[in-house]
């Protein structure tokens, strides 16, 4: 486990030398709360309804919360890898004892680690102390916490895939950008999926967007039985397994693209 | 005329630079595009759902929505890349170069940063308020329209100097680029109408961070009107915003010492 931890150390370390834009990026959350209140307020006192989609206004807040934390865990292989294609470093990369995939997984698993402690954990205090989020019982937290790695899993992996696109492309931001909007859109960030059209909502369920966001929030706030969650979780795994068996067929062409083209 | 010139060269070079890579620039709209529909179409969501948000109807709120992406579309376009190119050159210690250029400093930076990538913003926005324009079945006079456009330049202004602020921030603590990503944040609150918010919030919207211009007054210009009172309570508080950022980076500059590279 030396070299993993090594590369993670490697990740937490680079963060700490972004750490003002880890702790504005933390400020700015609560404020994107505060938004998200204050309109949906609005739209519940204007409809005179108690209840919209299911969601209740202290629910639809709390779901903000707990999508804007599990929003911060997140990674972005893609960033780097495009980076070191176009500048040719990937082989020297590819010679180390560790898979190239791994490599940055642990990379981005220290990144998150400091964004832990400097993101996460502030948000989740706020979001107890002000807009009375509530801890979960042990079973639904734990499933929580399986479900954000999951979560992860399947937003590296997807990255990755992006990635491996740049031994052909070169040039990625494009295709970064329809990543981060899609997959914001489709897992719940901006609105909670339940008041997607019925035929998207199903969409959505289908792919594996929906467990990278709105799945474990809502399995946070412990809103389904606990045969359901196993169940999700299930999918959600074999998501993973399915993303990683394309990662390995698309790599096997990709690493045939190396030019190398050098700074 | 000498900026505009440089300011041509600026785009020419800068349209070049992304035609590069073509099929990434295609994609680069087509996502830029798309994030910018997202936005009316989960307000379409909203409204299937809900009442909706009060004192608008749909077509109403959807106007607001183009408004501010129009709006913020031109402030990316003309204005983002300024701090950046700010940031770059004082970080490589090559930002002595630029103060020794026969031109104001500012203006010559500012006629640097325009950025391709963002027009589709600007275009999806104009679209947006066509639409719902012809589905209000509004009818625009010229001094309406006037007014509005007038508002939109406030609403340029303020993205201006917000990004002046950034970029004199960069000569004292150099990075500053986290601050732009933090704008952004805080910039959605431009998203929504006024009158979802508090009162303090309202007033700071309006008064100390005056981004009401940017969604907010410029739609009420087209739907309903602004007094000369109201456009002057909304003006004063954008030019004093300017101003400040105009001395805060007259004061940046003095403080600027070169880095080396």
């Amino acid at each position: 486990m030396k070299k993993e931890y090594a590369l993670a150390l490697l990740g937490f370390k680079l963060s700490t030398k972004y750490r003002f834009y880890f702790l504005l990026n933390g400020i700015a959350v609560p404020f994107g709360i505060v938004l998200f209140y204050l309109l949906w307020k609005s739209i519940y006192e204007f409809s005179h309804a108690e209840v919209l989609q299911g969601f209740t206004l202290l629910q639809m807040v709390q779901y903000y919360i707990v999508s804007g934390i599990v929003g911060l865990v997140f990674s972005e292989p893609e960033r780097w890898i495009s980076e070191d294609v176009r500048r040719g470093q990937v082989a020297r990369d590819f010679l180390r004892p560790i898979s190239y995939f791994s490599q940055w997984i642990f990379f981005e698993i220290g990144i998150n680690g400091f964004s832990l402690i400097t993101q996460v954990i502030p948000t989740f205090v706020i979001g107890l102390l002000f807009f009375g989020l509530h801890i979960p019982s042990v079973f639904y937290g734990v499933m929580f916490l399986v479900a954000v790695v999951g979560a992860f899993f399947i937003d590296y992996s997807i990255g990755y895939v992006l990635a491996l696109a740049s031994f052909w492309m070169k040039q990625i931001t494009g295709l970064r950008r329809v990543k981060v909007t899609l997959l914001f859109f489709l897992s719940g960030g901006m609105i909670p999926l339940d008041f997607f059209p019925a035929w998207l909502e199903r969409v959505t369920q289908l792919s594996p967007f929906a467990y990278v966001r709105y799945v474990p929030v809502k399995i946070y706030l412990e809103e389904y039985a606990k045969s359901e969650v196993l169940q999700l979780v299930g999918i959600q795994l074999l998501w993973v397994v399915g993303l990683y068996i394309v990662i390995r067929i698309v790599s096997f062409f990709a690493e045939r693209q190396i030019v190398g083209a050098g700074t | 005329m000498k900026f505009l010139k440089l300011f041509v060269k600026s785009v020419g070079l800068d349209i070049a630079k992304e035609m590069t890579y073509k099929t990434n620039f295609l994609i680069k709209i087509v996502a830029t595009s798309f994030g910018d529909i997202v936005g009316p179409l989960v307000t379409f969501f909203i409204y299937t759902n809900a009442s909706g948000i009060p004192g608008w109807s749909l077509h109403e709120f959807i106007l607001f929505q183009g408004v501010a992406t129009l709006v913020l579309g031109l402030g990316k376009t003309f204005f983002l890349m300024m701090p950046y190119e700010v940031i770059e050159h004082v970080l490589n210690g090559e930002f002595d170069k630029i103060l020794v250029k026969p031109y104001n400093t500012l203006l010559y930076m500012t006629s640097q940063s325009f950025m391709t990538e963002s027009v589709p913003e600007i275009i999806v926005g104009l679209g947006l308020i066509t639409y719902s324009v012809y589905a209000l079945h509004l009818v625009v006079g010229v001094s309406a329209l006037l007014l509005f456009l007038s508002i939109v330049l406030l609403g340029c202004l303020v993205q201006y100097a917000s990004m002046i602020f950034i970029a004199a921030i960069a000569f004292i603590v150099i990075r500053s680029e986290a601050l732009v990503d933090f704008f952004f944040k805080i910039i959605e609150f431009a998203r929504y109408p006024l009158n979802i918010y508090t009162g303090a919030l309202q007033a700071a919207f309006v008064f100390v961070f005056p981004i009401a211009v940017i969604g907010h007054f410029p739609t009420e210009a087209l739907l309903r009107g602004l007094s000369i009172v109201q456009y002057g309570t909304i003006a004063i508080p954008v030019l004093v915003f300017f101003s400040l950022s105009l001395l805060t980076w007259n004061w940046g500059m003095k403080k600027y010492s070169s880095a080396g590279g």
